[in-house]
């Protein structure tokens, strides 16, 4: 193998006369070397770092996921009360967070909420806080049966019930938009204790026709 | 280099030991590695977009497919029979509403946040109902839309055509 003569110009010789000299007429491309091996260096730290990104972005996808099928679930518990026949109102459904335990991807009990509009399973994970959120398909309140004739009984001076139902000057909308108002309130459940879900109805009467209005109770 | 030239260019190219590839190889494995870990990252990002968009499809049909079953059974709409829905009725709440009250209780007890509206139509295409909450004409979203079969009594009971209830979703904004 032919092996190319190497330039023969000693350093010390040069030295003396321009350093400058001394680089350009070295062609021991040790420059080259180091150039090449510092830019490896810094492209081997960024795909790394990149792998370590992709890896953990999908361990948080994964997480979302989880977090996502817990909130799923809570919703079709609350859609399956709304479900029931019109007119007659749910059995009380007990419904707990345990499915998706501790046993799961996630460490530490996640938080959930429930308002009028939607159900929110929320799960701190290194600072970073994860949501998952689902539209709810029924009307919904985030209060007990006995809060919500409470707030009727005061506002409407009916409870609703199918004995004492609402009674003119009082529509519909009025009963609607003050239960609407009610349920824009987010209400925190604690996930390590059993949740009431129960559809319940409302009666209004206007003259001789009595009318249901439907909701599905969720509390504690 | 009389013999070389006769060679193929390959073997020039192998033989030749000038080393003018020698720093550069860094560059291309290094290029290589890059690219792979971009196809590599394209494809995972792709997939979990398509898994992504498609459990987020497959969640919706259900709800869509949920409100149809449960319009379905609704007392209100109902005709004769259980599993008759009135003609009459539809015509009551479609659009143009002709009973406001009905429509109202009609929508009920969906929640509010819900953007949906309910197609009705005879399978022999003569007869359309279209449902509709508020004014919900937004077209940029997507839709998700959900049937079922029904029965719809035309007048009397003896009068009856097979037809199809859709459930038409919009697309949560916020979500």
């Amino acid at each position: 193998m032919k092996i190319r003569e190497k330039n023969t110009i000693l350093p010390f010789n040069i030295l003396q006369y321009n350093d400058f000299q001394y680089f350009r007429n070295n062609d021991r491309a040790w420059i080259d070397l180091i150039l090449s091996k510092t830019a490896l260096i810094f492209a081997s730290i960024i795909i790394l770092a990149a792998l370590y990104h992709l890896s953990a972005d999908l361990q948080q996808a994964d997480k979302q996921r989880h977090l996502d099928a817990i909130a799923q679930d809570f919703r079709s518990a609350i859609d399956l009360a709304g479900q029931s026949p019109h007119g007659t109102s749910s059995a009380n459904i007990s419904y707990s967070f345990d499915t998706y335990g501790p046993e799961g991807k996630l460490t530490g009990q996640p938080d959930a909420w429930v308002s009028g509009e939607y159900v929110g399973i929320s799960y701190e994970d290194d600072n970073k806080t994860i949501h998952a959120v689902k539209p709810l398909t029924y009307r919904t309140l985030p209060y007990n049966e006995t809060v919500i004739r409470d707030k009727l009984l005061n506002q409407f001076s009916a409870s609703g019930e199918s004995a004492d139902p609402i009674v003119s000057p009082f529509t519909s909308s009025n009963v609607t938009e003050f239960l609407t108002t009610l349920g824009t309130k987010e209400k925190n459940l604690n996930t390590s204790a059993k949740v009431h879900i129960v559809k319940s109805l409302i009666y209004l009467k206007n003259g001789t026709e009595v009318r249901e209005l439907e909701y599905v109770l969720v509390y504690q | 280099m009389e013999p070389r030239s006769e060679n193929l260019s390959m073997c020039l190219f192998i033989n030749n030991d000038d080393a003018f590839m020698e720093p550069h190889n860094d560059i291309i494995s290094t290029a290589l590695v890059v690219i792979g870990f971009v196809v590599f990252a394209a494809i995972v990002s792709q997939t979990y977009i398509t898994f992504d968009d498609n459990s987020y499809a497959l969640e919706n049909y259900e709800q869509a497919s949920m409100i149809a079953k449960d319009i379905a059974e609704y007392p209100g709409i109902q005709g004769s029979r259980t599993d008759l829905i009135s003609a009459e009725a539809l015509d009551r709440i479609c659009f143009p509403v002709k009973d406001q009250q009905m429509h109202e209780m009609f929508f009920q007890r969906f929640s509010s946040n819900l953007d949906f509206y309910v197609e009705v139509t005879t399978n022999d295409g003569n007869h359309q109902w279209a449902i509709q909450q508020g004014n919900s004409g937004s077209s940029h979203r997507d839709i998700i839309a959900a049937s079922v079969p029904v029965v719809i009594e035309l007048g009397s009971s003896a009068n009856c055509v097979p037809g199809t209830l859709t459930v038409k979703m919009w697309k949560n904004s916020w979500i």
